[in-house]
């Protein structure tokens, strides 16, 4: 057999991580809406390699009267990953327990982003297909589930924004890629509301010391602050864009 | 929004009306394609991948090679699977989405199982002895429908695996005795083989409305549609597949029209599919595929 790979680096002497970015600097970030035709609203959400497709149907009438909650409405989540959409072929399983577990993530996230009262005894679908997966899965559906909510015209309390920090080698790093996921460092997944400071989810695997929590919240909520920026800029001009289309005002 | 399925019978007519005159809803004629828009190497993580429109059908397929213990010595595999979910139409909601799903996953297997020669799969073997071999997984995603998921599927597929790259494997003797070869795998990407797609067939799909047939039918045309043909054909002109679905049956001299038709037809998209892949590979440019539908 081969030898021992030597132990990696993840943050070497000058402060760079595999990918060549600093500790606290986020992928590049993409984010495109209405992308698909049939759903209410749709988006792509793009950090580094990942890339996360959204589809939302609703509000609607709810398929299974049984369902039905008379005070709000009911929010249902479908994950799906494309079987090529990490480093090995995964075919696709429905019973997946990382999906069912991602799916109620998403599912109590959305219910807490949307004003539910609004659209009582009716139901939205939230579908969402990874189409390539390189680390900060979980930020990634939630930033692409608020883009779709969003072009979908949906009424929402704030602007979700997600973030991953971990601790490695003692070093805070925030937006993780999948070597650096595969780590086995403790990773932190944050759901953040910019406008009300609050946040939403949170989620923390697997273990982590008090006082590394601190900082390692800090660098996530700090990292969901610049993804807010960014993606607020976007979605304004993608709303200034359907808003010339329209005729309303000109450039 | 494009709810095609519910028709009442005025549209119904009228879409009949049109097809009777070779001038359909988009203005296409009755054997017409939609046009077709590529781009390929659209997932890095993948050993080849293609985003495919045609029309409002719009497919994500990529291809994964994995290396295995040959079951048929000096045989490799490849397998399909194609699915449809509730993201490319609300009619694929849970069950019905999972039906489809499995028949789209059924008809390319078929047609990969039997209308490619055994060369394709030879090739696919590593090493003298063939013990181990190339498991090439294919597989496609619908993200939009607007009709004829099925040649759009196979045409992404036949794209992903024409942008596929093997890699090139040394295949060492074992040191000790009962040890199987070892095999070493070339890392650099001059060492990549791309997959022959000289062999890969496409499905063409005529659909029967009224007394007359079209190729290519939109959502809205295969709800009018009394029975439906895939046939699949290869770059020789040869037939691979073929696969009846949908209600009333088919007069045979119709039949035979049908398969005459397809088999022009599929001869001349896989044309403009070698070219198309070929362009795509050369450019680099930015994916309009997944931008924003302009209406």
């Amino acid at each position: 057999g081969q030898g021992r790979m030597s132990k990696l680096e993840y943050v070497d002497l000058s402060g760079l991580r595999i990918d060549g970015r600093r500790a606290h600097e986020l992928r590049n970030i993409n984010a495109k809406l209405g992308v698909l035709t049939q759903p209410d609203g749709s988006a792509i959400f793009e950090i580094g390699i990942t890339k996360v497709l959204c589809a939302v149907y609703g509000p609607r009438e709810c398929t299974l009267r049984s369902k039905e909650l008379h005070d709000r409405m009911l929010v249902q989540v479908e994950v799906s990953t494309l079987p090529f959409a990490s480093g090995e072929h995964k075919k696709r399983s429905r019973g997946d327990r990382q999906i069912g577990e991602l799916t109620t993530m998403l599912k109590e996230s959305a219910e807490a982003l949307l004003l539910t009262s609004v659209h009582p005894r009716s139901q939205i679908d939230i579908v969402i297909e990874v189409m390539q997966s390189d680390g900060s899965l979980k930020a990634a559906c939630l930033n692409a589930i608020t883009l779709a909510l969003i072009d979908a015209g949906l009424p929402m309390r704030d602007f979700m924004v997600a973030c991953t920090a971990g601790c490695i080698d003692g070093r805070v790093i925030v937006d993780t890629n999948y070597i650096e996921d595969s780590a086995r460092g403790p990773e932190l997944v944050v759901a953040y509301l910019p406008n009300q400071d609050k946040v939403v989810t949170c989620q923390l695997e697997p273990k982590l010391s008090l006082e590394t929590l601190g900082p390692v919240m800090e660098a996530a909520l700090q990292g969901c602050k610049e993804l807010y920026k960014m993606l607020h800029a976007m979605v304004l001009e993608h709303s200034c864009q359907l808003a010339t289309n329209r005729g309303t005002f000109a450039t | 929004m494009n709810r095609g399925g519910l028709l009442s019978k005025a549209e119904r007519d009228f879409v009949e009306g049109g097809v009777e005159e070779s001038v359909r809803s988009d203005g296409r004629e009755r054997l017409a394609p939609r046009p077709v828009e590529l781009k390929v190497g659209v997932v890095p993580q993948a050993n080849g991948s293609c985003l495919l429109r045609c029309g409002g059908t719009r497919v994500l397929a990529g291809t994964k090679v994995e290396l295995e213990a040959a079951e048929i010595v000096g045989r490799g595999k490849l397998t399909c699977s194609i699915s449809c979910s509730m993201l490319a139409s609300p009619m694929f909601e849970g069950r019905a989405g999972e039906d489809v799903s499995a028949e789209l996953t059924r008809s390319m297997n078929q047609m990969m199982a039997q209308g490619m020669p055994k060369e394709v799969y030879s090739r696919l073997a590593v090493g003298e002895e063939g013990k181990q071999c190339w498991h090439v997984h294919c597989d496609a995603s619908v993200l939009d429908y607007d009709g004829t998921s099925l040649d759009c599927c196979s045409m992404a597929i036949y794209a992903a695996l024409a942008n596929t790259l093997i890699p090139q494997v040394k295949v060492l003797l074992g040191t000790e005795e009962g040890a199987g070869p070892e095999i070493e795998l070339m890392d650099s990407s001059d060492d990549c083989l791309p997959f022959d797609v000289s062999d890969v067939p496409i499905y063409t799909t005529l659909a029967q409305i009224g007394q007359r047939y079209v190729v290519d039918a939109t959502h809205t045309e295969e709800s009018c549609a009394s029975a439906r043909v895939s046939i699949a054909v290869n770059a020789n002109g040869k037939l691979c597949a073929s696969h009846k679905s949908e209600g009333r049956g088919l007069h045979p001299s119709q039949l035979a029209l049908m398969l005459q038709a397809a088999q022009r037809i599929g001869l001349d998209r896989l044309e403009t599919l070698k070219a198309l892949v070929a362009h795509s590979n050369s450019h680099d440019g930015p994916d309009t595929i997944l931008e924003r539908p302009i209406f």
